[in-house]
């Protein structure tokens, strides 16, 4: 197997693959984002459909945009700023003033457990969002073990592969094998809370 | 191939296609393996819907904040709405490192306003002499140790004022009336002015130099 591609790696193919037109990596872009950034929205917006709309106009901007991107920074970081300009720009043209200060990238999806969101959401929403962390949650509890541990070094701990695999002192394909099957046993549990065609099927 | 056989040929490559793309989201696919898995998620919708899935995932373990539900077909809005937009391939002007997404009435619009500013000298660095950048000023009226504010609002645009924008600084910009900011380059050699898109006609109206609020920059 060749040299592994890092996230920073795939966010750099994926953006010079859109600036050679394939809409289907900028898809990916988006599907990977979406939630991220319209989480750093709403701490800016009230409304939950409002707060989408935004984040929509972003990425629209950010294609728009994405020749100017020379990969200087992470590409989260160059579309986070579009997204906070793009939310005060909107609460601007509303006749609304936009908060003073900002929230560093780092800390706008980690700060204050999310308790804005909750806010932001209507009841409905904040039932099922509750679901589904609860489900991720209660299945990765009742994987086997191997996987339990393989999905929690990777994803609570940020391993590596490579550590991963010596830690549990098996060999590299048997961790990203491990990781898989743990992903996909929660996102059949998944499934029918996030719906089938776009990743959710929620209004 | 009877069906049996088939459906389980299928499977097999379902897993085969999921595998790598958990991978994927993970930074550990090999190069070659990603170019072909991304071409298989064109013609495997599941593995868009997955990708997503897989994300929501990582970042409800890792605590992180996030936003759900979303509208059924976000992404796919976005994606319809750029094709009803004609937004064309960007173009990078490779060696600038300058780019611009030409589409539509905005290339006219773009070369006649471009076309109406004058450059000023640029030196061997660079940076237009004796001409003050927003970037500079920025720069001049905020604390030493703190970050630009992403959050600065420009003044309308004023005619005849030309000045160039520190790149650093522009995404740092906005336009008080929900106008669209635009670097753009007149020239190889010169610095980097910005454009801006009015929000109602969406075509370039007016090359900004707009200064930046002398109490925002402060701020």
């Amino acid at each position: 197997m060749g040299e592994s591609m890092g996230e920073a790696d795939l966010d750099r193919a994926l953006v010079e693959r859109v600036q050679k037109g394939d809409r289907r990596a900028f898809d990916l872009l988006i599907r990977k984002y979406q939630h991220k950034l319209v989480s750093v929205i709403s701490r800016y917006i009230n409304d939950w459909s409002e707060c989408q709309d935004v984040a929509q106009e972003t990425f629209i901007r950010a294609y728009r945009a994405i020749g100017n991107f020379r990969g200087d920074s992470q590409f989260y970081t160059w579309i986070y700023k579009i997204a906070i300009n793009t939310a005060k720009n909107h609460l601007v043209s509303q006749g609304r003033r936009p908060p003073k200060d900002d929230i560093s990238v780092d800390d706008a999806v980690l700060l204050d457990g999310g308790a804005w969101l909750k806010d932001r959401a209507t009841p409905e929403h904040e039932l099922l969002r509750q679901e589904i962390e609860q489900t991720v949650f209660d299945t990765v509890e009742q994987l086997p073990e191997e996987l339990k541990t393989a999905i929690t070094l990777r994803e609570v701990d940020g391993l590596s592969y490579e550590e991963i695999a010596e830690k549990m002192g098996c060999p590299i394909g048997t961790v990203r094998s491990r990781i898989f099957r743990a992903r996909d046993a929660i996102d059949q549990k998944l499934r029918p809370l996030l719906g089938d065609s776009q990743g959710n099927d929620h209004e | 191939m009877s069906d049996q056989t088939n459906q389980i040929l299928i499977a097999g490559r379902a897993e085969q296609f999921g595998e790598q793309l958990s991978a994927l989201v993970d930074g550990e696919l090999a190069h070659d393996q990603v170019r072909f898995l991304l071409r298989s998620v064109e013609a495997e919708s599941d593995l868009a819907r997955r990708w997503s899935s897989y994300h929501v995932i990582s970042a409800t373990l890792r605590r992180e904040v996030v936003a759900l539900p979303l509208r059924a077909d976000f992404s796919k809005a976005i994606l319809g709405r750029l094709e009803a937009d004609g937004a064309g391939v960007p173009v990078v002007r490779r060696g600038q490192g300058a780019v611009r997404w030409l589409g539509g009435g905005a290339i006219a619009a773009a070369v006649a306003v471009v076309a109406l500013v004058v450059s000023g000298p640029v030196r061997e660095s660079g940076t237009p002499a004796a001409s003050p950048t927003i970037g500079s000023m920025v720069a001049q009226s905020a604390p030493a140790t703190r970050m630009p504010s992403p959050y600065l609002p420009l003044l309308a645009p004023q005619k005849g004022r030309v000045m160039p924008v520190d790149e650093t600084v522009l995404s740092n910009l906005y336009s008080p009336d929900g106008g669209l900011l635009q670097r753009d380059y007149l020239s190889q050699g010169t610095e980097p002015y910005v454009l801006y898109v009015n929000p109602q006609t969406r075509r370039v109206e007016n090359q900004t130099p707009f200064p930046v609020q002398s109490g925002a920059a402060q701020k």
